[in-house]
Parts: C-alpha cells; structure tokens; sequence
C-alpha cells in the first residue's frame, strides 16, 4: 500500500466511522486494535517505511506519526464519551424518587418548659446576671421566717404548702423560689444580680389554671443605690424580650411580704391587646435584707418572680395548664416549632 | 371579698357603675375579681295590674290575661298565678330583660295569647330566700305595705325600675391581699374611692361614737348606759390580754320575725351571706359595711356571768352546722353552762339568737388576729367574722358599729329597751401586762396599731413600733421609685388613707447616700392599718395613690462582690450550685446542652411531677444511693403518691406508657428532674439539730441547715421502647435496642465537659434484667449511671407489656469529670491493628481493654506516638470461654509509624494482658469465627 496522504486519511476516516458506531467500551477498544493492531492499513503503511527509498522515508514517518497522534485523540474522545455514556446509564439505573423517602428516626424535642427555662437564663447571662438554684426541699426559715413571713402570718395561709413528714413543719416543698434569695445573698454577697430558675410546689388541685408543681424563675438584685426604676427597666428588657419589643410594663402595688413596696406587674402586648398579669415584683424589704446580714441603710434591691407556664400559655395562647403537665411527647415535639420561633424574639 | 354598690353612696360618683368602681379599685392596687349583678336584674319594674281575666286550659289550668300597667305603657300579660287581684302591684320583667339563671324575656305567645313580658315570683328572681317575700310564697310578688315599709302604695309610680323602688344593689368583687383586713369592708372601699374620686369623705365609724374620749364617746338617745354598774344580773370579765375590747349591749322586746328591709338583704345577698333572721342579718350587714364582726346572743339563753377567756382544756363545741374543739389556750366565751362561742370564729347552737328570740345580746370585741387565725386554721372553720379578726378589725371602730347596730334594730322595732351593758378596752402600752381587767375605760390610753402583738412577731416591725410614729421623710420616696414626686402629693396621699402626719426639722434620716432627703415628717397610721410600720410601707402607700407610671425604667449595671474562695465550689448536696462566672449553674448548662443532643438524636422531653407510691419507689428503691429512704410528703394531694421519687424512672415509665397508649409505636423520652432521698445523716442532723428552728434570728448557719435537709440533685433519666427507626421507602422499621441504649449514654456523656471519667461495669440492680444492665463508676467507685434492659416484671407493674424496655438514669451530681490536659494535634496517618484474646467468660470486656490500652498508651508515650481509639469490636461466646477482639489505631505525629514499632507495641500489650489477666492468644485456627470477626483493615 502505497504511503500516501489520501490512503492515510482514508484509514484514519474508516477508523472515525467505526469508533463513531461502538457503544460500549468493550467494543470501542477492539475497533481501535482492528484499526491500528497488525494486518490494519495504518499499521502496514508504517511498517512500509522501512521499504522507502532513504530520501522519502522522513516525510513518510512524519505523516504517519502526525497520524498515528491524530488516532490517539481520536479514540481518547470517544473512549471517554463513551465511558461518561455507560456512567450516565449506569446511574439512571440507580434513580430514586428523593420526595417518596421520609425521616426515619421520630422526631425529638425540648418541653416547651425547657426550652423557655434556656432561654430566659440565656437573657439574663447576657445581662452579665449569674444563674443559680436551691433546693426543691427547703426548711421555713428560708421559704418563710427569713423572707419575713411572721409566725402566724396570714400570707402562710394564701400558699398551701406540702410539707415533708417527720420534720415537724420544718421541711417543705418551697412554695417559690424566692428561697434562693437568701441563699445567693449568703453564698455571694453584696451586691448581687442573679436570677434562680426552677420547681416550686403548692397545694392546688390541678385544674385549666393550677398546677400543684410548677415553674418559676426569681430574679434578685441588691447593690447600693437601687431604686424601682431599675427594677422596672429590667423587667421592661425582659418583657421585651419573652413578649416582643413592643411590650409595655405596668405595675400596680401588691403585698408580698419579702418585698416593701410590693406590685404587681401587668405586661401588654399588640399580640394580646389587653393588660395581663405577669408576675410579682418589689423593693427587698429591709427585714430579708437584715436576714441575710445586709444593712438596708446602705443597700436596696429588687426582685421579681414569675411562673414559666404561665409565661408560656400568654406567649402562645396556650388555654389550659394541663396542656403543659401532661406526659404526652407530643407538647415537645410541637415545641420544636415554638422554640424556634423564640429566637426570633429576642431583644 | 365582694362589696354591694349600695354601700358606696357618698364616696363616688352620682350612678357611677359598678364596672368604673371595679376598675377604680384595680387603679388603686385591688386586683379585681369580676362584678356582681344586681339582684334584681334590669328591666324589671313596678307595674300595676288593671284587669285579669281568667281563662280555663284543657290541660286544667287556668291562667289570667292581665293588662298591666308599666308606667310608659300598658301590657297584656299572660300570668299562671291568681294570688293577686286588680290594682295590685306586682313586679313585671318587661321583654329584653334577663332573669337570674340567663332567662331572656322576649314577646311570645302563650296559650294563643300574645305576652308582653312577665309578672314574677320570688322564686323567678331568686329571691325565694327573702323572708318579706314570704307571703307570696308559690305565687307572684304583690308589693304590700310591710314590704314598702312605711313608702305609702298610693305613693308608687308603675314603671318604676323594681331594682331602685327595693333598694336592690350590685357589687364588686375584689381580691384583698392579707395585709389590708380594712378592705374586707364597705367602710375601707369607701375610704380609697374618695380620695381617688377627691369627694369629702364622711366616716360614721370614725367620728361616731368610737373615739375615746369627748363628747363623740357619748351614747346616742335611747341607749342606757348601765356600764358603770355591775348589776348582778348579768355581769362580765375578760381574762385573757388576747381580748383587747369587749362591749356588751342588751337589746330587749325585739319583733325577730319580720324581715330586715329589702336593701339590707339585697347587700347581703351580693356579698354572699344568706339571710338568717333579723338580728343575725343586721349583724353581718354592719359586719360588711364597717369591717367589725359581731356576735348576737340569745339572752334568754345565756346563763350570766359571761367571761372571755383562754380555754384551759380541751372543750367540744356545738355549732350550728358541726361541732368543733376548743384546745388548751383557745380563746371562748364562757356562761355559767360553758361556751357559748369561739372568740371571733363562731357561736355554740346553745346560745344563738333564733327567730323566736326576743331578747338578745350583742356583742362587740376586739381579738388578738394571731390567736383567731391560730384557732381557725386548726379548727378548719373559716367565717366572715375569723376571716376580718384575723386581718384586724379597726379597733377603734367596734364600739361605734355597735351602736350604729342598735340604731338600725331602734329603727326596725321602735320598741325595744337598749341597755348599754358592760365596755372593756385594753389598748394599753404593754403587751404582756398582767393587768386585771377594768370595765372603766376613760382611764385607758388610747390605742396605737404598734403596740399591738402580732406586730411584735416581726422582728424589726418591733424596731418601728417601738415608737408611736413613723419618721419619713419626702426623699425618701425618691429613693426607693427613684421617680419625682411632690411634697403636696405625698402628704394628700397619707392623709387620705388616714394618717395623721407632721412635719418636723429635718434630721438625716434613714439615708446615707448624702441626698437631700427634702421635707421630714413624723407619721401616725391610722388604728385600720396595721399595715404601716416602716418607711417603706408609706412609700409604698403614695406610689399606690400616686400611681406608678412616672417611674422610667433604668438598666442597672450587674456586679458583684469579690467571690470568695469557698463559695466557687458547688454545692451538691442540696442541688444549689453557683459559679464565679456568670454562667448559669453548671448542672443547669449541662441539662441544656444534654437537652439539646437528646433531642437530635431523635427523643422527646417529658415533665412529671415528682411524686410517686411506695410500690412505685421500691421497684428501683435507692438507685445510687443505697442506704437511702424515701422522703414522705405529710400532705399529699393522693394519699397514694406520698413519696418524693429516689429515682425519675418510676414517673417516666408510667409516661413512656402513656405515650405508647396514644401513639402505640414509638417512645424515645427523657426527662431532667430532681431526686431525693433521706440519708443516715441527713436524719440524725435533723434529730439533732432542729431546735436551732426554735431560736433563728440573724445569726444562721446555712451549713448547720442544709446539713439537715434531704439529699437533692439532678437526675436524667431516658427510656427506649418501641419504634427506633420507622419503615419507609429506603428505611427498615425497627424497634429500639439495647445497642442504642449504649449509644444514648455514651452520647450523654460525650456532652460533658471536661471530659467525664467513668467505667463501665455489669451489676445488677433492682428493676432491671439481671443479665442485661451495667453501671458507669466514677474513679473512686461511686455509682453515677445506671442503665439496661427492664426486668420483664418491671415493665409489666408500668404497664409496658409486648416491648422490650431500656431505661437508664445518671445521677449528674455524681458523675465526675476529668481535667487531663487533651491532645490536641490533628496531624498523623492511622495505624489500626485487631488483636483477638480468648478470656473466660465472666471477664468483662472493659476490664481487658482497660489494661491492654493503658499498657499501649504507656509504651507510645516514648515514642511520640497516640493511642486514638480502642473499641471492642467482637466477642464470641463459647461454652467455657470467649473471643474477644479488640481493635485499636495509634498514630504519629511526626510521621508514619514503621510497621515494627506498631507490631512492638501490640504485642508487648498483649503480653502484659496476659499477665495481670486470666487471658491468651489464641493460636491460629484454635477459635472458630474469629476470622469472621476480624475487620478487613484489621491487617497491618
């Protein structure tokens, strides 16, 4: 054969056509053998050169390499077309409707309880105030004596306390967290800012409104030269906070005997559009503050203290406290939405 | 406490509404309850019949077709009744008006006749009760003469509201806080709407009669004043100082059979007292209206002399209703016969005036509140008269409600003798005087709310009361609202709760803070407010007229004292835990961050109360603590669930079932909460040491104290049945297993931080499977987790049949954590190396790994390399023995590790295995399976 441009072209054509034809891979490289292995055109005419005169064996080589790289190219692109095509169908093979598949493991979550305990604490870290806890079993002296609840006072009366047996009306399930007032004061000092989060227990039937074990968060704050002002813009920031940053604060005076004045506060919100009662609030009455060895000369404080399911019914229209004490799993698992959607609240 | 509106004439107003009122007082720091309607409702007027004309039913009845006169119009009106007669006055509820029990009026037709409204009956008003409705009883009402009393029929005009013609009131509900006794009555409320309405107040109880001294001491005409004398017929003492006054007052020839006038009944009604018969009624109208209980006896019954004083024994009493104790130190007054009433709580059947009763006794007195409320709680009888004593009765004003008692009964029964019998008031200075009693009070001094003994229960209330005054001063307002308020302001608002005040040179006062403290005032409180003792109080009382909506809310600035040393440790014991950072209590932090993962791995938090039954309790019993008992609540609202819970498992059990019960297939749940238990110590702490309860003033020791409570802490507690994966297109529905069990509490684990340093063990523990539940130690041995499979029976007492159950709880208090300083370098190739041990069957798993990783991390430690991870990666059981194959990576920080090294290392580990336990190489095809178990990257 002689070794010529067109017969070149001609072989390099037939190999195009043949590789154009292969579908698989398999068949693609023996079609590239065929075309380039002994006994094809291409393989005959290089091996012809050797019989060329010497003055034309250079040009001959030179064309026959330029096609011998030509090929190459050639077969590398379909090979990897090809191979990308196997792939492609491979993978179709492997085609799943992503929409059809579900979670598979059941849905956690935080008790709405929980969640708003995190929360408030995080508000109040943010402060620079220190979060702290006392126990759920507690004596008198710290749930009534020392907060200046007298003997036979008749604010004993308004809470009905469970007491724990054989300890005489000693030990009780504190009725408030306000406990802790006494306890931060002796463990820290003056002054002091701290907020205790917690259980609390009173003698109510559980109805859509009590519950006999519930959640309280305490607020205590005792440093020279606090006045109500304070206390009210604290407690504005938190309002703002839990309800929104349109919340206003109002307060209406009380009786609470730890706290001199003693009110209530009453928040209003345009999700609520009317005065609902929040929590209770005071000055710390200079007999707590001599409980706990502070001269009330020097020093005054403020508290506050309000119920965390209550927080929650108002925050989410929640109608009926037994909502919030029931085992049922799925209270957490609504939460997820809630907690959420508190993130958003913040100041 | 529920105020009728009729009684607040004078002090609002002219048809100001109940609702104003209601909010009125809520402006002035009276949480409001709701109002009450009137006891005759709107739209039911006066109407006078023209005509009826009966007209026969076939079902037998006859019914009257009446036309009636309402005044604007006349109606016909289709009537059932026939005891009344034309020109009768009848009360007609015109259409649009609502009966009590919601009946809407409306234009109907009855009986083919059509009905412009209706005549009423007493039972259709609810005023069935009402005993000058009597005569009507089963019909309608026909107003009469007695009725109208002495209002001339000819004199009434139909159309005339039924409501304004009777005196019929509404009333106001409002909640009073236990401070404030003078708001248990109209008196009180009459007092704050005045002043905030700015109307000149006039208080009869005040200026009438009380006081002690003048001509206002005088006794009105008709009263005979007989106590100078102690006749021998009727005579009294008061041996007790728990009695500060006692009068005594004879009414004689009294008609207590007729009705009291419809106003008084009506105000009666609304503040929820029934109607009993005159006298009595009269009693409790004075009783809401002046705040001061009084007692009315049936003289005739009364076996003189009478005496106040401490019952010395145990003493039953029959009342109307029950019957009830008197113990040693209650107060009662005696007759020659016995008790004829508990002091200030209630009167013995023996003596109480009944309807036949023609002469009587009123009492009036003033009692110690601590010993009322003393007697009242343990007796469980709680009436109108124990309810105000309790919270002071004014007692300037029990003399002068006395009379304004016989006044009303002069005006009622024209001809009844008034015999002014015996007075005694103690108001003296001392407490504790043991001064016998005289019946001459001109020589008495006046009374001050300070001396009096409740108050000296407060420690410091005794530091004001030491003085008759309290010094106050106008800064010092500022100082506690930090808002402006003017000197004008301050002193209308203590004047107008009654306090008598003066101004005085100024002194430095109760500041130190170099402020001008402004005018300076010396302040007597008035006798009704036993309230006010303290600068504070005052202020207190001016915000709470002057309102609170000046004050602008301020951020302070939080700081703190120099923490020291000591209190930077947390205290476990009792669960308080405070750190010198402010972070949240570590435990508190930690049950967050659990939380949180908890809830990514797919379980759902639980809230139960901690309360649990005896048989609930001993299924676990003391988990982690096991000389424990369980702390027994002495009144528990179920009598079964008595027990503070030792562990959270019995609740969240009874919770996972539950849940299982509604949803039936899956249940992943944990729950934080509190444990608690008594100790040996905590017990013989409390024996010993209680008495110190007796003496605590200033000087406490919170130790000493704590030291007596219950031990306290956090637990967690988490428990798998059920549903683990659910069933899907790609998923295979599977129930939970103990694996994931181990998973959980390694996961809670990996939450702590620093790291905790804990050891697996297999025990056994109450409630769970005997063979399937292990232990996490801490390095000294203290149990901190617990967890497994349930023992088949547990799950049955929780009513968890048909699943397997894996329940665990970790007591965080007892879980300790490790400082070990970490490697922290990323660099290095894994080596992993698989090394198979034939153990006996008892050796835990733990245990081997335990000593061939210490063994590994001491030989690495030379040569730079890192032990990263050692698990037990298979173990195959055998008849006597096991196969146990450990799998381990080690790495290199400064490069690859020669294959010579890492070979080194795990057989010089190996050996030392074989050593210190009962354990051997196996040789090569000696165990069958250990090839299976082996991991492909197992070979080095």
């Amino acid at each position: 054969m002689d070794i010529n441009q067109q017969n070149i072209d001609l072989a390099i054509c037939r190999l195009e056509e043949a590789l154009m034809q292969c579908t698989d891979v398999q068949t693609l490289k023996a079609e590239y053998k065929k075309h380039t292995a002994d006994g094809s055109d291409l393989f005959t005419m290089r091996a012809g050169i050797k019989h060329l005169p010497l003055e034309d064996r250079s040009i001959a080589g030179r064309m026959i390499s330029e096609a011998m790289d030509r090929v190459k190219v050639m077969y590398e692109e379909a090979l990897k077309k090809c191979k990308d095509r196997e792939m492609a169908a491979a993978l179709q093979k492997e085609a799943i409707d992503m929409t059809s598949l579900e979670p598979s493991r059941p849905l956690g979550g935080r008790h709405p309880l929980g969640s708003l305990m995190e929360d408030l604490v995080a508000f109040f870290t943010s402060l620079g105030w220190k979060t702290v806890q006392g126990p759920e079993i507690d004596n008198t002296w710290y749930n009534f004596d020392g907060l200046n609840f007298a003997k036979d006072h008749p604010a004993r009366a308004m809470q009905d306390t469970f007491f724990v047996d054989g300890a005489d009306g000693k030990h009780l399930l504190r009725t408030h967290t306000s406990t802790v007032q006494l306890r931060s004061l002796f463990t820290f000092g003056v002054p002091i800012y701290v907020v205790a989060p917690g259980r609390v227990y009173r003698s109510d039937v559980l109805d859509s409104t009590h519950t006999p074990v519930f959640t309280q968060i305490e607020g205590l704050a005792v440093d020279r030269g606090l006045n109500m002002s304070h206390l009210v813009g604290v407690l504005e920031a938190f309002a703002a906070h839990v309800f929104g940053p349109e919340t206003k604060v109002r307060l209406r005076t009380n009786y609470f005997p730890f706290t001199e004045p003693s009110a209530e506060m009453d928040i209003w919100s345009p999700g609520h559009g009317k005065w609902i009662e929040w929590g209770g609030c005071g000055m710390v009455h200079p007999n707590v503050l001599a409980s706990a060895g502070v001269d009330s000369r020097e020093y005054t404080g403020f508290a506050f203290g309000m119920g965390l399911e209550r927080t929650l019914m108002f925050r989410y229209g929640i109608l009926d406290v037994r909502d919030l004490v029931t085992p049922d799993l799925r209270i957490s698992q609504n939460s997820r939405f809630l907690s959420r959607l508190s993130k958003g609240c913040a100041l | 406490m529920i105020i009728p509106t009729s009684l607040l004439g004078g002090s609002v107003p002219k048809d100001c509404k109940a609702e104003t009122i209601l909010r009125t007082l809520a402006e002035l720091g009276f949480e409001e309850e709701t109002s009450v309607p009137c006891t005759i409702p709107d739209g039911v007027v006066l109407g006078r019949v023209l005509s009826a004309q009966p007209h026969p039913q076939k079902n037998g009845k006859i019914i009257n077709l009446c036309s009636v006169d309402v005044g604007t119009s006349t109606q016909q009106i289709v009537c059932g009744a026939s005891n009344f007669a034309p020109g009768d006055y009848v009360l007609v509820a015109l259409p649009g008006s609502r009966l009590p029990g919601g009946i809407e009026i409306q234009i109907r037709k009855v009986y083919g006749f059509e009905s412009c409204g209706m005549i009423l009956s007493a039972e259709e008003l609810s005023l069935q009760d009402y005993a000058g409705f009597a005569s009507s009883l089963g019909g309608i009402i026909v107003l009469d003469e007695k009725t109208m009393k002495g209002v001339g029929l000819d004199a009434l005009l139909p159309g005339t509201p039924a409501s304004k013609l009777l005196g019929a009131t509404d009333g106001v509900d409002i909640n009073v806080t236990p401070d404030r006794g003078y708001m248990l009555s109209a008196r009180g409320a009459r007092r704050e709407l005045a002043h905030f309405f700015e109307i000149d107040l006039h208080d009869r109880y005040l200026e009438e009669g009380g006081r002690g001294e003048g001509k206002n001491r005088a006794l009105p005409q008709g009263i005979k004043d007989l106590s100078g004398i102690q006749t021998d017929v009727c005579n009294f003492d008061v041996r007790t100082h728990n009695c500060l006054a006692f009068y005594a007052i004879k009414i004689c020839e009294i008609d207590n059979t007729q009705p009291v006038p419809f106003w008084i009944y009506s105000a009666l009604k609304v503040a929820g007292i029934p109607s009993i018969n005159l006298a009595v009624d009269l009693a409790n109208f004075i009783c809401i209206d002046a705040g001061v209980p009084l007692n009315v006896y049936d003289y005739r019954k009364l076996q003189t002399p009478l005496i106040v004083d401490e019952a010395k024994e145990k003493i039953e009493v029959e009342t109307l209703t029950d019957t009830c104790v008197l113990e040693e130190g209650d107060i009662a007054i005696f007759d020659r016969e016995g008790v004829v009433a508990v002091a200030g709580i209630i009167t013995a059947k023996c003596a109480s005036a009944q309807k036949n009763s023609r002469d009587i006794l009123l009492e009036a007195a003033h009692f110690n509140p601590s010993t009322i409320l003393a007697t009242s709680r343990r007796m469980g009888i709680h009436t109108e008269s124990s309810k105000r004593y309790e919270r002071w009765v004014d007692p300037l004003a029990v003399r002068s409600a006395a009379l304004r008692y016989c006044e009303l009964l002069r005006d009622l029964c024209p001809g009844v003798e008034i015999e002014y019998l015996f007075e005694y008031e103690n108001f003296a200075k001392k407490k504790h005087k043991e001064e016998r009693v005289s019946s001459h009070p001109s020589a008495q001094e006046h009374h001050n709310t300070q001396e009096h003994p409740s108050a000296q229960e407060h420690p410091s209330a005794q530091e004001h009361h030491s003085q008759k005054e309290i010094a106050f001063s106008e800064g010092f307002v500022k100082r506690i609202s930090g808002a402006e308020y003017t000197k004008i302001e301050i002193e209308k608002a203590l004047i107008a709760i009654g306090c008598e005040i003066t101004e005085r040179n100024p002194t430095p006062l109760r500041d130190n803070t170099g402020e001008d403290t402004g005018a300076q005032y010396t302040v007597k409180p008035p006798s009704w407010r036993i309230d006010l003792n303290i600068p504070e109080d005052l202020a207190e009382e001016v915000l709470r007229i002057c309102k609170m909506d000046r004050i602008v809310g301020k951020m302070p600035v939080a700081r703190f004292a120099d923490v020291k040393e000591s209190t930077n440790k947390q205290n476990w014991q009792t669960g308080f835990c405070a750190y010198s950072n402010n972070l949240p209590a570590l435990d508190l932090q930690l049950s967050f961050r659990i939380a949180d993962a908890l809830e990514g791995f797919g379980l759902c938090e639980v809230k139960n109360f901690p309360f649990v039954t005896q048989e609930e309790d001993e299924v676990f019993g003391g988990l982690f603590d096991p000389a424990s008992k369980p702390v027994r609540i002495a009144n528990p609202h179920e009598k079964a669930a008595a027990l503070m819970q030792r562990s959270i498992l019995p609740r969240i059990l009874k919770s996972a079932a539950f849940n299982l019960n509604i949803s039936n297939t899956s249940c992943g749940i944990f729950e934080f909460a509190n444990v608690f238990w008594n100790t040996p110590e905590s017990v013989r702490n409390f024996r010993e040491g209680s008495s110190i309860f007796e003496s605590i003033k200033k000087d406490i020791s919170p130790k000493t104290l704590d030291a007596m409570l219950p031990y306290q802490g956090l637990s967690l507690a988490v428990v798998l049945c059920g549903t683990a994966t659910l069933g899907g297109v790609q998923s295979q529905e599977r129930d939970y297993l103990i694996q994931d069990l181990v998973d959980v509490f390694y996961f809670i684990f990996e939450q702590f931080s620093p790291r905790v340093q804990i050891h697996p063990k297999q025990i056994s523990a109450n409630g769970f499977h005997p063979y399937r539940c292990m232990g996490f130690f801490g390095d000294d041995g203290t149990l901190c987790a617990v967890g497994g499979q349930l023992h088949p029976q547990t799950a049955e007492t929780f009513a968890l049949t048909g699943v397997n159950v894996f329940a665990l709880e970790v007591h965080l208090p007892h879980v300790f954590t490790t400082s070990n300083t970490p490697i922290l370098t990323a660099r290095g190739t894994p080596t992993c190396m698989d090394v198979t041990f034939r153990t006996p069957v008892h050796l835990s798993a733990y245990e081997l790994k335990s000593v061939f990783a210490k063994k590994v991390e001491t030989l690495s430690r030379d040569q730079g390399i890192i032990l990263d991870s050692i698990r037990v990666v298979a173990d195959f059981r055998h008849s006597d023995y096991r196969a146990v194959t450990l799998k381990f990576c080690i790495r290199k920080e400064t490069g690859a590790i020669l294959k010579s090294e890492s070979e080194g290392i795990r057989d010089d580990a190996v050996r030392e295995c074989e050593r210190v336990l009962d354990v051997t190489m196996p040789r090569p095809g000696e165990i069958n399976g250990v090839n299976d178990c082996k991991h492909p990257e197992g070979k080095v």
